[in-house]
């Protein structure tokens, strides 16, 4: 009877524990499921409190904090940013400070108690009145282990497009001329120049500039505002019109936009010899296309980055500056790795699919001399130059080696080429070889860059290298014959020039078909004889 | 008197060190960098495609059966595979953290190392680094011991489990037989995009650091098998790190051979020198314990003869006061019954007198 009724203790434990398991297992699964997933959504308003972090490591999880949801609660409540967010006076003017009801982080005790204490009382305040109210009571409701939503917050790009939607609704309906002094605090009237705001504003706030995140908030959002209530049209308040990639995406860029005005030249003539002395050390001096250069970019920031003046007036001269960083002039314009530096943009430009496929393999021009005078012009007229400014002399060069993107006439261009000075295991092949070089035309006919820089065989020379533009370059066999050459290690043998020509070219355009593994895509099947033994 | 634990501790450790720096002195030698005008093969793997003409080519070229799957099927590519015996180099499909789009293939042969630790494991000397630098196998001299596949750090020899009388070990031989007719290794040859150069050791280092410096975005600074287990034949270029393409990164810089030369080089001094020496302390045990002994039979005989005079003379020396105390006795004795004698006598003529007078 014992026996019969209770089951063996054994048995009960491992049930027990089978199920415990299986449930923490299922529980776990559930969860991670969850937390995983890819559709946890984002927002552009979210902020993760976590500035006890400067003073050492959280104790508990930062708190995500959605600033649009708080603001429209206010605004309900016909209150304002001062609600939150406590002013100062900074240089004379009242500015908001943009930390949470305090305007310095002065210890950890501090800064906690101002969130325990503002935050819950606020919460407690709207829950009273029966309105929707955030956590009261449990530390764990705001402070959450796994947020239910992640920032997407982007920092805006304010460029040339921005500026200009900008400026043709600030325009005074009366002049139809704006006011740059309203945004350009440090405008000079009268040379009109005005640099970009990050020239003074960097990430954090110096000694007297603020960051920039601070002026772009302090001045951005009350001139909305302000708009707003006259209404008239204005720009985004909210954090997710400015930060959500989404919303950026969406605003139009306006075609056929001015110039930026900042009385700068149109040509510039780059001389490494001081701007007085026309004659020049050594070097000829280059003809820069200011005007063109400006259309290729969004903002003055790119070669400008850190003021809008000559680049070698007083940062970057021909020996170096402190306030250069020691950079000479030279290495401004030629830094390869810079994106500011004329090369190191043009070798960017040089990776675009259209221009790879050449330039990956042929020498770059920082290493090939005789592509120096491409932009060290020499002055057609010398007598002429010696009466104008340097700027009429700059555009005269300019226009006198204007692009012309173009290569020999078609008659001229052999429209097959077959190959088969090897071919054993395969046949010969057929190679498009007109239709190859149309098509690298038509990828960079827009291109001025190109046509700069490209003389009539110069695309030609993409393949048949190493020796002078011609319209008869010499053939393949001229220079590679068999492989592993002792004394000129890296020329490839024959077979290999072909296949590294044709496979690396298309590859570093993108060009899938024909597939480089498949070898009768461009072989005919037939060779003279089969692989065998060799 | 026995030799004591710590005598004999002091004598091994002298022994010890003796051999142990006299192996020193003899590994001390240069590390070796390889024959001098040695081959080897660089393996560019931003230039391989992945067509798989290199496992054709040593295919042909080796005589190897047919595989089950013909060469222009690159499906194969889809598994990881290693050498085999009938396979002696295979590329293997790799993808880089870098650019997840863009497969990386290396091949994988044997690597001919400058010193193959196959070759230092061998009892039977059946692998050869030879001058021109690849590691040949002579199968007529195999026992088939498989030491050189559990040796090789780069798991590149196999065996011929389904040959049931003559299995052999089996791998890349960088085509030995046709570098010595000067001509190209079967893969080497048969690479359409010159991913595989051929060429003396020394001047592919040579190459590889101009591609190297040439296009520096392209290449991972490094030149795999350089240096790696003491610097091997086959040299390997890779677009992205190495060990996303399968190779080890952990091997280090010492060739095997060295991590072993020091314990088999005492080998010999070990079996000339030690049964001399341990010899020499049994003798000289043996002899200590001789000499112990006699000493100690010599010192017991004297002892005894010692206790045994000493005892005579004090047996003597009893018998003597015995026989003086017998002589007491007897004289003590003689006088008493002189006395008692006497006594009786006075008392006789004591009561003959008082008889007399009654």
């Amino acid at each position: 009877m014992e026996i019969k009724r209770h089951l063996p203790p054994w048995l009960t434990v491992v049930t027990i524990s089978v199920s415990i398991l299986f449930f923490a297992f299922f529980a776990y699964a559930v969860k991670n499921e969850k937390y995983c997933s890819q559709n946890t959504p984002q927002k552009a308003d979210a902020i993760f409190i976590n500035t006890l972090k400067s003073f050492g490591p959280l104790e508990r999880e930062e708190v995500p904090f959605l600033h649009d949801a708080h603001t429209d609660a206010l605004d309900k409540q016909n209150k304002d940013c001062s609600t939150c967010h406590l002013s100062t006076e900074f240089s004379g003017e009242k500015i908001l400070s943009l930390k949470f009801k305090r305007l310095e982080d002065k210890s950890r005790k501090q800064v906690m108690e101002v969130y325990h204490s503002e935050c819950i009382f606020c919460h407690k305040e709207m829950n009273d009145t029966g309105a929707k109210s955030g956590p009261i009571e449990l530390c764990g409701e705001c402070h959450i282990k796994d947020p239910l939503y992640t920032s997407s917050a982007q920092i805006p790009d304010f460029n040339k497009f921005m500026h200009f939607i900008h400026t043709d609704s600030l325009k005074d309906p009366g002049t139809g001329k704006t006011d740059c002094s309203t945004c350009h605090h440090e405008y000079d009237s009268k040379t009109g120049k005005a640099g970009s705001c990050r020239y003074c504003h960097k990430t954090e706030t110096e000694e007297n500039p603020i960051s920039m995140k601070q002026a772009s908030h302090l001045s951005c959002i009350p001139c909305h505002k302000e708009k707003l209530a006259d209404n008239t049209k204005s720009g985004p308040i909210k954090c997710g019109e400015c930060h959500d990639p989404l919303e950026q995406m969406k605003i139009n860029k306006p075609q056929n936009i001015p110039r930026l005005n900042s009385n700068q030249p149109d040509f510039v003539l780059i001389s490494s010899a001081p701007q007085t002395q026309k004659e020049t050390a050594g070097i000829n001096p280059v003809p820069f296309n200011h005007m063109s250069h400006e259309q290729h970019q969004d903002t003055c920031r790119i070669c400008h980055h850190a003021e809008l003046d000559s680049c070698s007036r007083s940062c970057h001269t021909t020996r170096g500056s402190e306030k250069g960083g020691m950079i000479t002039a030279e290495q401004a314009m030629h830094r390869t790795g810079s994106k500011q530096s004329c090369l190191g943009c043009h070798n960017a430009v040089k990776k675009e699919k259209a221009c790879a496929g050449c330039h990956s393999t042929i020498e770059s021009s920082a290493d090939n001399k005789s592509m120096c005078i491409k932009c060290h012009m020499t002055p057609t007229d010398t007598d002429a130059v010696k009466n104008m400014d340097s700027e009429a002399v700059a555009e005269m060069m300019i226009e006198s080696g204007k692009p012309v993107l173009e290569t020999y006439s078609d008659k001229d261009i052999p429209e097959t080429v077959t190959i088969k000075e090897i071919s054993s295991q395969y046949g010969p092949v057929e190679m498009p070889h007109r239709f190859i070089i149309t098509s690298l035309m038509n990828g960079i006919k827009d291109s001025k860059l190109a046509g700069t820089f490209h003389d009539t065989g110069t695309l030609c020379q993409g393949c048949h290298h190493n020796s002078p533009a011609s319209k008869i370059p010499p053939r393949c066999i001229s220079c590679h014959s068999a492989p592993f050459d002792e004394n000129n290690p890296l020329k490839p043998g024959l077979k290999a020039a072909f296949h590294q020509q044709c496979m690396d070219c298309h590859a570093e355009m993108g060009i899938e078909a024909p597939l480089s593994t498949s070898c009768t895509e461009c072989h005919a099947v037939a060779g003279k004889n089969k692989l065998q033994d060799f | 008197m026995s030799i004591s634990r710590r005598k004999f501790f002091s004598w091994i450790g002298a022994a010890g060190s003796a051999v142990f720096i006299s192996s020193k002195a003899h590994g001390a030698k240069k590390h070796f960098e390889g024959y001098p005008e040695s081959y080897g093969v660089l393996h560019d793997s931003t230039r391989c495609i992945g067509c798989r003409k290199c496992e054709e080519g040593c295919n042909i070229v080796n005589k190897l059966p047919e595989p089950e799957k013909p060469f222009e099927d690159l499906s194969v590519l889809e598994t990881k595979r290693r050498t085999s015996t009938k396979a002696f180099t295979v590329v293997n499909k790799y993808t880089g953290t870098k650019n997840k789009s863009a497969p990386v293939f290396r091949k994988s042969q044997c690597n001919h190392c400058l010193e193959p630790a196959c070759a230092s494991v061998c009892f039977v000397k059946a692998f050869k680094k030879t001058e021109q630098g690849p590691v040949t196998y002579d199968p007529s001299v195999c026992v088939g011991c498989r030491y050189c596949m559990i040796a090789c750090p780069f798991e590149i020899p196999t065996y011929e489990y389904d040959e049931p009388l003559t299995p052999r070990v089996r791998k890349c031989t960088m085509c030995y037989d046709r570098i010595i007719e000067n001509k190209l290794p079967g893969c080497v040859e048969s690479c359409p995009k010159e991913a595989l150069t051929f060429g003396k050791r020394d001047e592919l280092i040579k190459t590889a650091r101009k591609r190297i410096s040439r296009y520096p975005e392209r290449y991972e600074d490094h030149i795999y098998g350089e240096h790696e287990m003491g610097g091997t034949s086959w040299l390997y270029l890779s677009g992205i790190p190495f060990k996303e393409t399968g190779m080890r990164e952990d091997l280090g810089v010492t060739p095997a051979p060295e991590l072993t030369a020091g314990a088999l080089g005492a080998v010999p001094i070990v079996v000339s020198l030690w049964p001399v020496l341990l010899t020499g302390i049994y003798a000289i045990n043996k002899r200590k314990e001789k000499i112990s002994k006699q000493e100690k039979d010599d010192a017991v005989s004297s002892a005894v003869e010692a206790a045994n005079s000493e005892a005579e003379e004090k047996l003597k020396a009893a018998l003597l006061k015995a026989d003086k105390d017998r002589e007491a006795a007897i004289k003590r004795e003689v006088k008493k019954a002189i006395d008692e004698a006497e006594k009786a006598r006075e008392q006789e003529a004591l009561s003959e007198k008082t008889g007399e007078e009654s």
